[in-house]
């Protein structure tokens, strides 16, 4: 199977994974309802409106993610066409590398975010902000900021793909 | 100073059209219109070599300084 071949198959792939993250991430929610996220340190005495939005907020990562797959899929369909060495291939490795600096961030801010959210109602001393880091998080960093590393290499290359050509 | 290309001038010498050089050395006819048309950023001297070996010519005889 060539190249382009198995880009091809992995855009299906990737295409069905950005319609099925989504409805899976969401049908879950609506089936089980809201749950207190793990590892917060909040009460579990939240009501259900506090539940849901941090729910809600909790979705930020999973619309990021959705992006990265879009993105993804446009970058795999210019393979797919042979375009592999172009300035909109750099462009959209820039735009995943992006995506995955912003996976890696969110968590940062949504943790605290919910923690608040989740313990506003109680009395006061007993309120909680949480901050963290995970692994996962400086994962995503590390694969972001790499990412656009490649993406910078990948314009420099389109640039000089580009000079070949117009060589006879 | 400008490099000007006059291949068509030793195509018409040699009574060969474009689409019969472009087929014998290797290069679209689409790229060779290109050159004819001084349209490119260069030439590889590889393709040049090949062309001068079918038409008979020096590398003179195709590019000319004006």
């Amino acid at each position: 199977m060539n190249f382009q071949r198995r880009a091809q198959v992995l855009r299906v792939l990737v295409s069905v994974a950005a319609v099925t993250l989504p409805l899976a991430v969401v049908g879950m929610l609506m089936w089980q309802g809201p749950q207190t996220p793990y590892g917060l340190g909040v009460s579990q005495d939240a009501s259900q409106s506090q539940l849901w939005l941090s729910a809600l907020v909790g979705l930020a990562p999973m619309v990021v993610g959705v992006w990265i797959l879009m993105t993804m899929r446009a970058l795999l369909g210019l393979y797919a066409q042979g375009h592999a060495l172009s300035v909109e291939a750099a462009g959209d490795i820039r735009r995943i590398g992006l995506g995955l600096v912003l996976m890696g961030l969110l968590p940062l801010l949504i943790r605290p975010v919910q923690s608040v959210l989740l313990s506003w109602n109680n009395p006061a001393g007993e309120r909680a902000l949480t901050v963290g880091v995970g692994s996962g998080d400086v994962g995503f960093l590390l694969g972001g900021a790499l990412m656009l590393l490649i993406a910078w290499a990948m314009a420099e290359a389109a640039e000089a793909a580009a000079e070949n050509r117009a060589f006879v | 100073m400008q490099i000007v290309v006059r291949l068509d001038v030793m195509l018409a010498r040699r009574k060969m059209t474009s689409r019969d050089l472009a087929a014998r050395i290797g290069i679209t006819e689409q790229n060779l219109s290109l050159l004819k048309s001084g349209k490119v950023k260069g030439i590889r001297f590889e393709t040049l070599a090949k062309i001068c070996a079918e038409l008979d010519c020096q590398p003179g005889d195709l590019l000319e300084a004006e």
